[in-house]
């Protein structure tokens, strides 16, 4: 495991993007204006932020599902050229395969890769371990949303990626399969040493995950500041210090009580 | 005994069908054809409502004892009835009191008895047309299918193909014809491709759009597990946009049924659809009816076997796409 920590490092170095209105040719939207970054293999980061403000697109850039107009990034010093196994995504509507069974999706990454005959048992080791053990031959319609989100964990990660994205994952969820799951990613996270970054708009649960907390700035998107979450873990969501970050992060995201001037809602 | 099963409405839809069979069936033997009818060699409508009489009491015996059967019978009980009642009112109207020219229209016991006296070449023709369909339909289909996969997949191809086959697809088949004589070398290959052009046009429509409406997430997701383009092509385009494409061919089957007919005018030897062109100059409407009701037979059997593939091949989108 300490070979697999060593690997999943992320490199943003002054990243700009620019998008075009597909409705008026000449309205740009500029989504992540000079973003810089570093993230280090196993590190948890949280993104956090007013909806529009790039964070979806940060993560898709790091995928390498888009390219940045200019500046770089890498990974384990090799620049991001497209998509790959080696960093995993999970969206916020779980995009399963609605085709194909639950053993059928997470089974999908072995099977583009080939190895599907020779490591046919991981996929019964990772739906084990999403807790998804009998619903093999369901199809993705016949399970709930959270069953859905975790069988989307079990396809990115069978294929032991580096780097896991997540796009609020969690978002749809109802509270309590949401703090379920939260402390499954955990689990894998400290497990696995996947290096993870994730979009949320829970300030509880980015507290509650997070090594680092990066909170970006709408229009044009940038960073606004980092917060470092010094608790060990596991962490008591009811503690002073875990009540003190929260408070932190709602004052930087202007949530926190009498100065309610927001320029930006969540 | 449930309550509901004594009930005298269950009773009554129950053998509602086998009723509305009988009510046909007196009305046919009963009723003296009108005297300017043709006789038919046998009173062959009438074997046939006995057996259907005799089939819809077992159904409703069965519908008694067991929960499935009942099932399917109260599910069809009222358009079943209605068939024998809308059958039993042709009858009466056209055989019976002969109210319509004789000429265009035949008793049923003339239709049937052709379907019995002339089954060598009635069968014949059948397997003629099934071996015109065979070529035509697959051949078409096949080649929809990836006309529609490289369209919905290649902006290059979609940008070159989609105002031809625009063009192309809705002209009328007739309008084919000289030019294929010309083309191909022989009848039968004209009348195949004939029947494959008009297949080809849904199938390509509607892979094509299939793959289009797809989302690009979830080829996003498979290029993140590491799907080459082939692989997107195969296991992420094909299969999402398997519904539509299946819509596609069923049109096509549609579309080949429905230009057989037509596809039989260049000098075919036999064929369904030359039989009923053959018959119609004839004069012989008993024969012209006969064999529309072998096309629709093998049309609804072809459909019943498409819609059973469907529920096999794409169980996945019950309760995901509505029909
Ligand atoms: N494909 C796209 N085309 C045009 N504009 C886009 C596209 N993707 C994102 N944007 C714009 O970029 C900005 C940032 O979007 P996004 O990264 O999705 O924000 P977030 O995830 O923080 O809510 C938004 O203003 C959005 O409208
Ligand atoms: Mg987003």
């Amino acid at each position: 495991m300490v070979a697999a920590a060593a690997a999943g490092r992320i490199r943003i170095d002054n990243i700009t993007k620019t998008f075009i209105n597909e409705a008026d040719a000449n309205a740009t939207v500029r989504a992540l204006s000079n973003v810089s970054l570093d993230i280090a293999p196993g590190e948890f980061v949280t993104l956090i932020g007013a909806s529009g403000c790039g964070k979806s697109t940060l993560l898709r850039l790091i995928a390498g599902l888009i390219k940045p107009d200019s500046g770089s990034l890498s990974m384990d010093g090799e620049d991001i050229s497209g998509p790959g196994p080696e960093r995993g995504f999970a969206f916020q509507d779980h995009a399963l395969f609605p085709w194909l069974t639950i053993a059928g999706n997470v089974a999908f990454g072995l099977k583009t890769q080939g190895v599907y005959a020779e490591r046919k048992a991981d996929v019964a080791h990772w739906i084990e371990r999403v807790g998804l053990k009998g619903f093999e031959k369901y199809y993705p319609h016949q399970i709930s949303g959270g069953m859905c989100q975790r069988a989307a964990l079990a396809r990115s990660l069978i294929v032991s990626p580096k780097v896991l994205l997540l796009d609020e994952p969690l978002g749809a969820l109802d509270a309590f399969t949401r703090m379920n799951i939260q402390d499954e990613i955990l689990k894998i996270h400290s497990g696995e040493q996947t290096t993870m970054i994730m979009v949320t708009h829970d300030v509880d649960e980015a507290v509650y995950m997070s090594d680092r907390v990066v909170v970006l700035s709408p229009r044009p998107g940038r960073i606004r500041e980092t917060i470092e979450i010094d608790l060990a873990r596991p962490r008591a969501r009811s503690s002073a210090d875990f009540m003190a970050y929260r408070k932190q992060l709602l004052n930087i995201l202007h949530l926190g009580g009498e100065d309610t001037g927001a320029d930006y809602v969540i | 005994m449930q309550n509901r099963k004594q009930s005298l409405a269950f009773i009554l839809k129950i053998f509602a069908p086998a009723l509305a069979a009988a009510v046909c069936l007196a009305v046919q033997a009963l009723v003296p054809d009108a005297s300017t009818q043709p006789k038919a060699k046998h009173p062959y409508f009438t074997y046939f409502m006995l057996a259907m009489v005799a089939l819809q009491i077992l159904l409703a015996v069965r519908a008694l004892v067991s929960k499935r059967g009942a099932q399917k019978v109260l599910g069809r009980w009222a358009f079943r009835s209605v068939v024998f009642l809308v059958l039993t009112v042709f009858n009466y109207v056209i055989a019976k009191r002969a109210l319509f020219p004789i000429l265009y229209f035949p008793t049923y016991d003339r239709i049937l008895g052709v379907l019995v006296e002339e089954r060598a070449v009635v069968l014949k023709c059948l397997l003629y047309s099934l071996r015109l369909l065979l070529f035509g339909y697959f051949g078409g289909a096949i080649i929809g299918f990836f006309t529609g996969v490289s369209m919905g997949f290649s902006r290059k191809v979609s940008y070159w193909l989609s105002t031809p086959v625009h063009l192309v697809g809705p002209m009328p088949s007739t309008a084919w014809i000289p030019i294929l004589l010309v083309i191909f070398p022989s009848a039968f290959s004209a009348s195949a491709v004939l029947i494959g052009i008009a297949v080809w046009f849904p199938v390509t429509l509607m892979t094509a759009s299939g793959i289009s409406n797809i989302s690009q997430t979830y080829f996003d997701v498979a290029g993140i597990l590491g799907a080459r383009r082939a692989q997107q092509i195969v296991r992420v385009g094909i299969p999402a946009a398997a519904p539509h494409i299946f819509l596609g061919v069923f049109n096509g089957a549609c579309m080949s049924f429905i230009t057989l007919v037509v596809a039989e005018l260049i000098g075919a030897k036999y064929g369904i659809g030359w039989y009923i062109n053959w018959q119609k100059e004839m004069l012989a409407y008993a024969n012209v009816y006969a064999g529309l009701i072998v096309i629709a037979i093998v049309f609804s059997l072809l459909v019943t076997a498409l819609f059973r593939l469907r529920d096999v091949a794409l169980v996945w989108q019950k309760g995901v796409i509505k029909w």
